[in-house]
C-alpha cells in the first residue's frame, strides 16, 4: 500500500468519526431538547375568571296574602362593603306588579322602610308588591312581607324574591284543613310561560291545565292547589318557567286542630333538588314537627336524618332513614325527636331532593326549608312586636359568624361573634330594638335563620343579599 | 419532354458531392443542368464546376434570396434561348435517390393536367424519417406534414394525390407555370416560399401533386440551423414570419381581418405558452415575428395585390387543401398531454435513472421466458408492485378504521370547522379584501385556502371530499409519500415498507386525525414530497435537476408553510444547516454560489409563493401567526408535552395512541448512528430531528398545538432508521456471531413492534377522539336562509355556561374552515363582546338595540343553553323567543329592524395587487419547476 492509499485512508476514517462525532452531538441535542420539553411548563393560559360585578339593579316580589289579613312590606339595604362600588346612589321604587311605581320615601339612605301592603294596593288575591332598587340601593337589598291573620295568631313571613325560572315548594296540601294556594307574579317586561308540576304521596299528579301557563307581563296567577290536586294531603310543587322568569310563591294554610281557625305560612321556595338538604331554623318550642320531604325523580330514595340540636347532632333512632319513593311525597314526625330545643335537620340523600320541616304551635304553622350555607352576608327582617332568635347551625366543623343587629333607622344596635360549634345549633337574641340583622359568614359552614314567635309562629331562613352579579367571560368562539 | 434541373446553392460543400453524385444517378436524366450559386465561400464552386463544368454554373451575390435565385435561373435560360418545358428544383443539401425524377415525369405524363409535382422527402443522414409528403398550412400558419414527428417512411403514405403545396426541394415545376406566377414570392426570401407557391397555383387553377415514389433525402439545413447565410437570419423568427405573411395575403379578403386579429391574439397566446413551458427564446422569436409582420402591412398589401393578378379560384376553391379547422387545437391538447406526461415523467426520471444504474444480473433465465412479453397488465402490475398492494392494503384498512366516521353530515370537531358546501367559498375568502362575515374584517384569509380551493375545485367543487379524503385517507397517502421519498434515498424493500407505514401511521398516532388537526395532517400528506424534491438539491445532481428542484421544493414547501407556517422556520434552520455542515465537512463543493444558490431558492422563494399573507399577516402578526396551523386553536385539546410525549412521538393525550408504540422507532433512530455506510444521511436526519424538537418545545413553551414539529421529528426518526435498516437482515446473519447479533435483533423487534401495533391500535380503536361526522350546525335553517339573503341578518350564535361566553356572529351558514382565519381582531369586537356580555350580566333595552345596529337579527343559544342567559334574555326587551328547533337550545329575534350602522365599513388594502404578484410567482415557480423541453424537432 502507498503512502498516498495511507494517508487516503487515513483520511477517510476521520471524516467518519467526525460524522460519528456529528451524530452523537445532534441526540445529545435531543435529549437536551426532551428535558427542556420537560421542564417548560405549558404555561396554559390561565383560564380568565368571570368578573364580578355590583349588582346594578334587583326586583323583588312578593304576593298578598289571598286571606283576610294586614300585610307590612319591609325593605332594607344590608350595608355590605361592595368591590368598586356604584357611583350611582340610586333608587327605589315600589307599586303593583304591572301597576304604577312610586318612590319609596327615604330608601336611598339607610335603614328599613315599610310598605303597607294593604293601603298600597288594597291587598287581594291576584295582587303582587314589586320593588325595585337602582344603583347603590340595589346593593344588599332585602325585601321581606309580614302578614298578620284577622282575628288570630297567625303570622306568615315571606321573602320578596327576585324573578328567576325555577321554584320548587315542599309541604303545601289540598285537604280540610290544609290547603295552599300558589301565586305566580311576572314582574318582568317580557311574558312568561310556566308549567306547573305536583307531587303527592301516591306520585305525580296530573291534571289538566297545569303546562304552558301564560303569565303576561305585568300580571299575576293564582293556582288553587286543591284544584290540581284535589285531596292531596302532603304536596311538593315545581314551578319551572319555560320562557321568561317569574317570582312564585305558596301561601300555605293549616288548621293545627280539626276545624280549629287555620294558621297562615309562606313556604319557602328551595332553588333546586338537592343532595344534602340542611332544614333550619327549627323553633325551639313546638307542638309538632313534621318532616317533609318529595322526591322529584325517577328514582327511590333512601334519606338520612340527621338532627343538629343545641348539644350536639344525632341520628333520630325512630326514623334515622326515610325512604321515598320516585315521584312522590313522604312525611315522618319528628316532634318526639327534637322535643325543645333550637335544631337543624339535615337530609342527606343519593338522589336529589326538596323539602321542609313544618312545626306547628298552638294555631300557627311555621315551615324550615332548605337553608343556604353563610359566606356572603345574608339579612333578615325582625318584625315589630315579635320576638325573634337567630339560630345558626354548623356544620362537620366548627364556625364563626359576625352578626350586626340594626335599628329600624338603620343604627347598629348590637352586634355579635357567634362560635358554633360543630354539629351544633346556637340561638342569640337579638335586642328588642333591632329590626333587621346581617350576619356574615367566617370559618366553618354555617346556615340557619331566624325563629319569629308571639301573635303566631314563623322562620325566615338566612339568604345572602344581592351584592354582586357575576359578568360571565365573553370571547369570540373562534379564537 | 425537356427538363432542366435547377439547383441553388450556398455553401453546401458538406453535401454537395452526393447531391450531384445522385443527380448524376437518375436513371431519366434531366436534360440540362443549371447551378445558380449565390456567393458561397466554401468548396462549392470548384465541386460543382468539377462535376459538372463551368457552363452550368451561374455565380449570384451572397445575399441572393431563394426567390431571387430562382428567378435568375429562369433569366439566365431565356438568355439563352433554352425553354425546358419542366424545371426540377434542387437544393444543395437535397440529394434525389436514382429514380426521383423518372418516378415524377412518370406521374407528370398520367396526369398532364398537372402543373407542379413534388417528391417525398426524407431525413438526411437517417434515410429513414419521413419529413414531407406534401405540405400545407393551419389556421394558425403552421405547417402542416400530416406526419407524426419522427415517423418512419414504410411506405405508409405512398399514395400519389393533390396537395396545397410541396417542398421546393425536388420540385416538378412547369417552367411557364412558374413564370406565369412570377416566381417564388421575393418577399420569403428563405422560408415558407414553397407553400406560398403552391397556395398561389392553387389560386392560380393549377393543380399541385405529390409522388411519394419520388424520394428526395433532405438535410434542411437552414431549417436545422445548420446553415447561416445572409438571408437565412433567425431560422424560427423567420419561419414564422412567413407563416404569418403567407396566411395573411392568401386567404379571402374577408377573411382578413379575421385571420389578422387570430394571428394576433394567437401568437401572444403561445408565447405565453412557450413562456409557461420555460422557452423564452421561442417566444421572443414568436413576438419579433408578429411585431415585423404587424409592422409592414404594405408588404401585405401588395403581396395581396400581386396575387389578384394570377388568382382565377376564389379561396374557398382551395379550401380543401388546407388543413382542417379543428388541427390547432388539436395540437394544442397533444401539447398539453406532451407537458402532463413529461410532468408524471419527471417525478419517476430519479427511478428510472437509477433502476438503470443498478447492476441487473438477470442469472440463468430459461430461453422460452426471455420470449415471453413482460406481463404490463394493470392487475399483474399491482399484484407484483409490492408499495400498490401496501397502499391498496392501507386504503382497506382506512376505510375500517373510519367506520364510525362514514354518513351523513359533514366531519368536524376538534379543532375542524365543517368545509363549506362548495369551493366557490375558499375562493372568496381567499380572493376578497374586505370579509363582511362577523363585524367586518380585512384580516388576509390564511394561505391555505388557496391549495384547498384548487383541490376542491378539482373535485367538481366539492370541498368536503377534500376534508374527507384529507383524513380519512391520510394514512395510505402519507404512507405512499413516504414509500417514494425513501425509494430517493435508495431504501427498498422490507425496510421501505416499514418506513412508509411507520410514517403513514403518524397522523392517526399522533392524534392529529383524532383531534382534526387539518394542518398537520395536511402537512403529513405534504412533507414526503417536499423531503423527496429537497433530496435533488444536492450538489452531487446535475445542474439542471439542481434548479428545477429548487422551484419544486419552494412550491412544495409553500404549500406546507401554507397549512404550518412554522414549517417555513424549521426548513430555513435545516437549510442554514445543511449548508454551513457541506461547507465545514466539504468547502470544496459548497464554496461556489451554484452549489448553495438552489437550497437559497428553495426556502427564500416561499415567503414570496404565500404572498399577501406572509406580508400583511405573517411580518405584522406577531409570534402567533408562525404558531398557528391551519384549523382551530382548540387549546383545550393541547397536552403539555413532557419527555415522554416527544420521545414516542405523541403530540396530545386526546386522540393518540399508546405511548409506548413510539419508542421502537426511536431506538431505531439511535441504532441507525451505528452503521457506517448510511451515517452521513442518518446524521443529516438527526440534524432535521434536533430542529424539529427544537420548534416542538417552542411550540409546547406556547401551549400551541406542536403536531407538525413531533411529527417531524418523528420523520426523521424513520428516515434514519429505514435508511440504516436497509437490509438489516442480511447484515445481522452474514456477521460471525457476537454480542452485535442479539442487540441488532432486539432493536429491529422494537423497530417492528412500532408500526405493527400502531395499525392494530388504529384499525381497532377506529378514529377515536373529538372529529366526527355531524349535521354541519344547529342553527335553524329560516336563520341562515334570512341571513344569506341580507347580510344585516346576522345570527349571534353564544355558546357557554355561566363562567364562560362564547359568541360569533355568523352572516349565512355557521362557521366553516376558513372563516375563523379571517376573523375579526378583538379590538374590532369588543362593543359586540361587551354587549353580549352586558346581555349576560344585566341585560336592558339599550343592550338590544345596540346589537341590532351590528346587524343582527337572532339570538340563538346552543344547547345546553344557560340558564341565566336564557332568563336574561327571556325578560328584556326588544326580543320575542322564536324557534330553536334543537332540544336544549333557545333562539330570539330582534323586534327592532337590524341594520350595519355600527359595523366597520370596508377598508382599502393592497391584497389585489399582492394577490397578482403572488399569481404571477406561483406560475414563474411552476414554469421553473416544470420538466425541461426538448427542441420540437
Amino acid at each position: 500500500v502507498s503512502a498516498s492509499g495511507r494517508r487516503a485512508a487515513r483520511r477517510q476514517r476521520r471524516g467518519r468519526d467526525r460524522l460519528l462525532g456529528l451524530g452523537a452531538a445532534l441526540v445529545a441535542g435531543s435529549a437536551a431538547l426532551l428535558a427542556a420539553a420537560g421542564a417548560v411548563d405549558a404555561g396554559t393560559e390561565p383560564l380568565q375568571r368571570a368578573d364580578v360585578v355590583p349588582v346594578e339593579e334587583v326586583t323583588n316580589a312578593c304576593a298578598a296574602y289571598p286571606g283576610r289579613g294586614t300585610a307590612t312590606a319591609t325593605t332594607f339595604a344590608a350595608a355590605v362593603p361592595v368591590p368598586g362600588g356604584s357611583a350611582d346612589a340610586g333608587a327605589v321604587v315600589a307599586g303593583p306588579v304591572g301597576g304604577r311605581f312610586e318612590p319609596v320615601d327615604g330608601a336611598g339612605g339607610s335603614g328599613r322602610q315599610q310598605l303597607d301592603m294593604a293601603t298600597a294596593g288594597a291587598a287581594r288575591r291576584g295582587w303582587a308588591l314589586a320593588v325595585t332598587a337602582t344603583g347603590q340601593a340595589a346593593v344588599g337589598r332585602s325585601t321581606f312581607s309580614v302578614d298578620r291573620a284577622a282575628g288570630t295568631a297567625a303570622l306568615g313571613v315571606q321573602e320578596c324574591r327576585a324573578p328567576r325560572g325555577s321554584w320548587w315548594f315542599t309541604g303545601g296540601g289540598a285537604g280540610l284543613d290544609h290547603s295552599s294556594t300558589l301565586v305566580v307574579a311576572n314582574p318582568e317586561p317580557g311574558p312568561a310561560v310556566i308549567d306547573i308540576e305536583v307531587h303527592g304521596p301516591d306520585g305525580p299528579i296530573d291534571s289538566v291545565g297545569t303546562r304552558g301557563i301564560t303569565v303576561p307581563a305585568g300580571e299575576v296567577r293564582t293556582v288553587e292547589l286543591v284544584d290540581l290536586a284535589p285531596q292531596a294531603v302532603e304536596t311538593s310543587v315545581h314551578v319551572e318557567a319555560s320562557r321568561g322568569r317569574v317570582v312564585a310563591a305558596l301561601a300555605d294554610s293549616l288548621a293545627t286542630r280539626p276545624a280549629a281557625v287555620p294558621g297562615r305560612e309562606w313556604i319557602p321556595a328551595q332553588r333546586a333538588p338537592s343532595r344534602v338538604l340542611r332544614l333550619a331554623p327549627l323553633p325551639a318550642r313546638a307542638d309538632r314537627r313534621t318532616l317533609v320531604l318529595a322526591n322529584p325523580t325517577g328514582r327511590e330514595a333512601l334519606a338520612d336524618i340527621e338532627v343538629a340540636g343545641e348539644s350536639g347532632s344525632f341520628v333520630p333512632t325512630e326514623v334515622p332513614q326515610l325512604r321515598v319513593p320516585p315521584a312522590s311525597v313522604v312525611t315522618a314526625d319528628l316532634g318526639p325527636v327534637i322535643g325543645s330545643e333550637a335544631a337543624a335537620v339535615v337530609v342527606r340523600s343519593p338522589v336529589r331532593l326538596t323539602g321542609t320541616v313544618r312545626s306547628t304551635r298552638a294555631a300557627d304553622v311555621a315551615y324550615a326549608a332548605a337553608a343556604p350555607l353563610l359566606g356572603r352576608p345574608a339579612a333578615a327582617v325582625l318584625p315589630a312586636g315579635v320576638s325573634a332568635r337567630l339560630h345558626l347551625t354548623a356544620g362537620e366543623r366548627p364556625g364563626t359568624a359576625r352578626v350586626v343587629a340594626y335599628s329600624a333607622d338603620g343604627q347598629q344596635v348590637d352586634t355579635a361573634d357567634l362560635e358554633v360549634p360543630a354539629a351544633v345549633t346556637v340561638s342569640w337574641v337579638p335586642r328588642e330594638s333591632a329590626a333587621y340583622l346581617v350576619v356574615t359568614g367566617g370559618r366553618g359552614r354555617l346556615f340557619g335563620g331566624v325563629s319569629l314567635s308571639g301573635g303566631g309562629l314563623s322562620q325566615v331562613p338566612l339568604r345572602p343579599v344581592p351584592v354582586t352579579l357575576r359578568r360571565p367571560v365573553v370571547t369570540s368562539l373562534v379564537r | 419532354v425537356t427538363v432542366t434541373a435547377l439547383l441553388v446553392s450556398h455553401d453546401g460543400a458538406r453535401w454537395l458531392p452526393a447531391v450531384l453524385e445522385g443527380l448524376s444517378a437518375q436513371t431519366v436524366r434531366p436534360d440540362r443542368v443549371l447551378v445558380v450559386d449565390t456567393g458561397s465561400t466554401d468548396a462549392t464552386v470548384d465541386l460543382v464546376v468539377a462535376a459538372l463544368g463551368p457552363e452550368v454554373l451561374l455565380e449570384a451575390p451572397a445575399r441572393t434570396s431563394y426567390p431571387a435565385a430562382v428567378a435568375l435561373g429562369l433569366h439566365e435560360l431565356g438568355a439563352r434561348g433554352e425553354e425546358p418545358e419542366w424545371l426540377w428544383l434542387l437544393h444543395d443539401d437535397s440529394r434525389p435517390a436514382p429514380d426521383a425524377l423518372e418516378r415524377l415525369l412518370e406521374v407528370s405524363a398520367a396526369e398532364p393536367s398537372v402543373d407542379i409535382l413534388g417528391v417525398k422527402l426524407r431525413e438526411w443522414p437517417s434515410l429513414r424519417r419521413l419529413l414531407e409528403v406534401g405540405v400545407t398550412m393551419s389556421g394558425s400558419g403552421r405547417r402542416e406534414t400530416g406526419l407524426e414527428r419522427g415517423e418512419y417512411d414504410q411506405g405508409q403514405h405512398d399514395r400519389a394525390r393533390e396537395v396545397l403545396a410541396v417542398s421546393s426541394a425536388g420540385m416538378l415545376v412547369r417552367r411557364a407555370v412558374l413564370e406565369d406566377l412570377g416566381g417564388f414570392d421575393a418577399r420569403l426570401p428563405m422560408y415558407g416560399n414553397d407553400l406560398d407557391l403552391g397556395w398561389r397555383a392553387a389560386r392560380a387553377g393549377r393543380r399541385t401533386m405529390v409522388v411519394p415514389q419520388a424520394v428526395v433525402f433532405h438535410v434542411e439545413a437552414a431549417h436545422r440551423g445548420l446553415r447561416r447565410t445572409p438571408v437565412t437570419g433567425n431560422h424560427r423568427r423567420g419561419e414564422r414570419r412567413a407563416a404569418l405573411y403567407t396566411l395573411m395575403v392568401n386567404c379571402s379578403a374577408a377573411a382578413l381581418p379575421f385571420v389578422a386579429v387570430r394571428l394576433l391574439l394567437g401568437s401572444i397566446l403561445r408565447a405565453v405558452g412557450l413562456l409557461l413551458v420555460r422557452a423564452p427564446r421561442e417566444a421572443l422569436d414568436e413576438l419579433a415575428a408578429l411585431t415585423s409582420t404587424w409592422a409592414r402591412p404594405d408588404r401585405v398589401v401588395r403581396g395581396r395585390l400581386a396575387r389578384r393578378r394570377t388568382s382565377t379560384v376564389p379561396a374557398r376553391g382551395v379550401r380543401h387543401l388546407l388543413a382542417p379547422a379543428w388541427l390547432p387545437y388539436r395540437h394544442g391538447l397533444d401539447l398539453v398531454s406532451d407537458l402532463a406526461t413529461a410532468l408524471t415523467h419527471q417525478a419517476s426520471d430519479a427511478s428510472t435513472a437509477r433502476r438503470s444504474t443498478r447492476a441487473v444480473e438477470p442469472g440463468p433465465v430459461p430461453a422460452e421466458a426471455e420470449e415471453l412479453p413482460a406481463d404490463t397488465g394493470l392487475v399483474a402490475r399491482l399484484l407484483s408492485s409490492r408499495s400498490a398492494l401496501l397502499l391498496t392494503g392501507l386504503v382497506v384498512l382506512a376505510a375500517v378504521a373510519a367506520r364510525g366516521l362514514f354518513g351523513s353530515g359533514v366531519l368536524s370537531g376538534g379543532a375542524l370547522l365543517p368545509a363549506p358546501a362548495s369551493a366557490g367559498h375558499w375562493w372568496t375568502l381567499y380572493l376578497e379584501s374586505w370579509h363582511t362575515g362577523g363585524v367586518g374584517s380585512g384580516v388576509p384569509a390564511a394561505p391555505y385556502l388557496l391549495p384547498l380551493a384548487l383541490a376542491a375545485t378539482l373535485l367538481v367543487g366539492q370541498a368536503a371530499l377534500v376534508v374527507d379524503v384529507l383524513f380519512l385517507l391520510s394514512v395510505p397517502l402519507a404512507a405512499w409519500g413516504a414509500g417514494r421519498f425513501l425509494g430517493t434515498l435508495e431504501v427498498r424493500g422490507w425496510s421501505r415498507l416499514w418506513g412508509a407505514v411507520a410514517y403513514g401511521l403518524l397522523p392517526v398516532v399522533t392524534g392529529a386525525v383524532a383531534q382534526g388537526r387539518l394542518g398537520t395532517v395536511a402537512a403529513a400528506v405534504l412533507l414526503p414530497w417536499v423531503a423527496h424534491a429537497a433530496v435533488f438539491l444536492s450538489p452531487r445532481q446535475e445542474r439542471d435537476r439542481r434548479r428545477r428542484a429548487a422551484w419544486r421544493t419552494a412550491l412544495l414547501l409553500a404549500v406546507l408553510s401554507a397549512f404550518v407556517p412554522m414549517a417555513w422556520a424549521v426548513a430555513v434552520l435545516v437549510a442554514v444547516a445543511a449548508v454551513l455542515a457541506g461547507l465545514v465537512l466539504d468547502r470544496r463543493r459548497w464554496m461556489p454560489t451554484r452549489a448553495w444558490a438552489p437550497v437559497a431558492v428553495a426556502v427564500g422563494a416561499v415567503p414570496v409563493l404565500l404572498l399577501p399573507w406572509s406580508v400583511q399577516r405573517l411580518l405584522v402578526g406577531g409570534s402567533g401567526a408562525w404558531y398557528a396551523e391551519a384549523g382551530l386553536p382548540a387549546r383545550d385539546l393541547v397536552t403539555d408535552l413532557d419527555v415522554w410525549h416527544l420521545l414516542t412521538g405523541r403530540a396530545a393525550d386526546v386522540g393518540a395512541a399508546p405511548g409506548w408504540f413510539g419508542l421502537g422507532i426511536t431506538l431505531a433512530a439511535v441504532a441507525a448512528l451505528a452503521r457506517r455506510s448510511t451515517r452521513p444521511v442518518v446524521v443529516a436526519a438527526w440534524g432535521v430531528v434536533v430542529a424539529a424538537l427544537a420548534a416542538a418545545v417552542l411550540l409546547d413553551a406556547e401551549a400551541a398545538w406542536a403536531g407538525f414539529p413531533v411529527l417531524l421529528a418523528q420523520a426523521a426518526a424513520i428516515a434514519a432508521a429505514a435508511v440504516a435498516g436497509e437490509g438489516i437482515g442480511s447484515r445481522l446473519s452474514g456477521r460471525s456471531f457476537g454480542w452485535r447479533q442479539p442487540l441488532g435483533l432486539v432493536v429491529v423487534l422494537a423497530a417492528l413492534v412500532s408500526p405493527l401495533a400502531g395499525l392494530v391500535w388504529w384499525v381497532v380503536s377506529g378514529v377515536d377522539g373529538p372529529l366526527d361526522r355531524r349535521a354541519p350546525h344547529g342553527i335553524p335553517t329560516y336563520m341562515t336562509d334570512a341571513a344569506l339573503r341580507d347580510q344585516d341578518n346576522g345570527i349571534l350564535l353564544v355558546r357557554g355556561d355561566g363562567d364562560r361566553l362564547g359568541y360569533s356572529l355568523l352572516r349565512g351558514e355557521g362557521m366553516r374552515i376558513g372563516d375563523d382565519t379571517v376573523a375579526a381582531p378583538d379590538a374590532h369586537r369588543a362593543e359586540l363582546t361587551e354587549i353580549v356580555a352586558g346581555l349576560a350580566t344585566a341585560p336592558s333595552a339599550d343592550h338590544v338595540a345596540r346589537l341590532s345596529r351590528h346587524g343582527v337579527e337572532f339570538v340563538y343559544l346552543a344547547p345546553p343553553a344557560d340558564r341565566d342567559l336564557v332568563g336574561n334574555l327571556d325578560s328584556v326587551s326588544g326580543l320575542s323567543a322564536a324557534s330553536a328547533l334543537r332540544p336544549g337550545a333557545r333562539a330570539w329575534q330582534l323586534d327592532a329592524e337590524p341594520s350595519s350602522d355600527a359595523l366597520p365599513p370596508a377598508q382599502p388594502s393592497a391584497r389585489p395587487w399582492l394577490l397578482t404578484a403572488q399569481a404571477l410567482a406561483v406560475v414563474a415557480g411552476a414554469v421553473l419547476a416544470a420538466p425541461t423541453r426538448r427542441a420540437a424537432r
